[in-house]
């Protein structure tokens, strides 16, 4: 087998780990039953009548990414650069999460006419928790441990074999590779400090359950966040193995790298399906509830109000990206760091 | 613990968050030495500017009920302030008399509003 065609398992192994995400997001309009259409508090018959085609338009655009990314996908097989799959795995990834944010948001949009009367104007009383939340809180001391110590030796070890190896071109990608998954832990980093800070607050009539849902929701994704990272190690490690077994590399050694890279992805992607259902069945239970959006924040998905410093700001519809705040901005200086990345190792590896 | 915010309420929300926390410690929900959220959590909670949080940690502080420290999180300092004299305060309980008597309350019910309110005030600690 060789490094292309593992490429390729690897891609068809993250699809079937995106099937959980997929079959959440088809029931997340419904999740609370029919009386309610995400956060829009609906009439029974909702869905019988206008709530079908706006669940079908919703539903349709999930598959949007897929649509984009089989062609690309046949394309880079077909052209023999089956390297490249793992920057699409990486942006497809990114694109269905914004993608289902703005089909969620159209949707929610499109229901709100529908919204019964009684819900339709935001709570007035708040209540939020007094709790300090800080990264230490949500961070695991081991699991830093094993990926710092992971990387630093890593790194080192590529580092020198790229400089002691005769087969530089070889080595210049694998060391790219290694750069490029650590940019990924930065910014994988970069998100579970936003989801940290996240702004949370409830309405003081639900305040408790409301709160434990956030909660709930708040370790799930920082948990996943430091699950991704985790298993960015063996596919680093792989990239030391590739460089201590060339050129004697063979199908068996090959076909056990897949085994040590596939292995924990799916024992995490088994823990996740866990957790993922226990978090739903908190969420299920919890009643949504409309809170008062800020002044001057739109109802939609991203914004720019330099009269706030957060990154999530509440809107009359959930919340929007703030794209004049500092967060934002760092955000954007590491994406324009991730396209001057991969230009620059595209350059290296050429 | 919680901390509820009115948004209809005419009081400021500085106040409110002040006022709210100032409660918490009276009824010991908030114990000596206990952290509260940094400013820039409550801030980002409410989506209100920073100095809004501020201002309320500094009257908490002015109180003497909370320690602030450069660098380090807000934390309880004590159940009770040390700042008033009585007749100060004989003249903030006059106050809030005086406006349940203007409401029209009878006696009884200002008498039970009163112990109600120490009531739960002193749930959980020993007086």
């Amino acid at each position: 087998m060789t490094v292309d065609q593992y490429l390729v398992l690897l891609y068809l192994f993250t699809i079937v780990l995106r099937y959980p995400r997929l079959q959440e997001r088809w029931i997340a309009p419904l999740l609370r039953g029919t009386d309610w259409f995400f956060n829009v508090a609906v009439p029974p018959d909702f869905i019988d009548g206008p709530g079908r085609g706006i669940l079908r338009r919703y539903r349709m655009r999930l598959f949007i990414p897929w649509v984009l990314e089989i062609p690309i996908l046949t394309v880079l097989v077909i052209s023999g650069h089956q390297r490249y799959i793992a920057l699409l795995i990486i942006g497809i990834t990114l694109f269905t999460r914004f993608n289902y944010y703005a089909a969620r948001q159209a949707s929610q949009n499109m229901a709100l006419p529908f919204e019964l009367p009684a819900t339709r104007e935001p709570v007035s009383q708040v209540a939020l928790s007094l709790q300090p939340r800080t990264q230490g809180t949500y961070t695991n001391f081991w699991v830093e441990a094993i990926i710092a110590i992971a990387f630093a030796g890593s790194l080192a070890w590529l580092g020198y074999s790229y400089v002691t190896s005769p087969e530089s071109h070889r080595m210049t990608w694998l060391l790219s590779w290694s750069i490029f998954l650590f940019y990924g832990q930065v910014g994988l980093l970069l998100i579970k400090r936003a989801i940290v800070s996240a702004p949370t607050v409830a309405p003081a009539s639900n305040a408790e359950q409301y709160l434990a849902w956030r909660e709930s929701l708040r370790r799930f994704s920082t948990w996943l966040c430091d699950s991704l990272r985790v298993m960015l190690v063996p596919a680093l490690l792989a990239n030391d193995i590739l460089a201590i077994g060339a050129p004697r590399l063979h199908g068996g050694t090959l076909a056990a790298i897949m085994l040590g890279l596939c292995g924990p992805m799916a024992v995490i992607a088994w823990y996740e399906w866990r957790r993922r259902s226990a978090h739903l069945e908190v969420a299920r239970r919890t009643k949504p509830a409309k809170l008062p959006g800020l002044p001057g924040v739109p109802a939609r998905l991203i914004c720019f109000q330099p009269a706030y410093s957060m990154l999530l700001l509440r809107s009359v519809n959930g919340y929007a990206l703030n794209l004049a705040s500092a967060p934002a901005k760092l955000a954007g200086l590491y994406i324009a760091g991730f396209v001057g990345l991969c230009v620059w190792l595209m350059h290296l590896v050429a | 613990m919680l901390l509820t915010i009115n948004l209809d309420d005419r009081r400021p929300i500085y106040q409110q968050i002040a006022d709210g926390i100032r409660t918490l410690i009276a009824s010991g929900q908030l114990s000596e030495g206990q952290a509260l959220p940094p400013v820039r959590q409550l801030a980002g909670d409410l989506g209100v500017n920073l100095n809004t949080i501020a201002v309320a940690y500094r009257e908490l502080q002015d109180d003497g009920l909370i320690i602030l420290k450069h660098g380090s999180r807000a934390t309880v300092a004590s159940r009770t302030a040390g700042k008033h004299n009585e007749e100060e305060l004989r003249g903030s309980l006059r106050t809030a008399l005086t406006q349940l008597v203007l409401a029209g309350m009878p006696l009884a019910r200002i008498l039970e509003m009163v112990n109600d309110e120490l009531g739960s005030m002193m749930k959980g600690i020993q007086v």
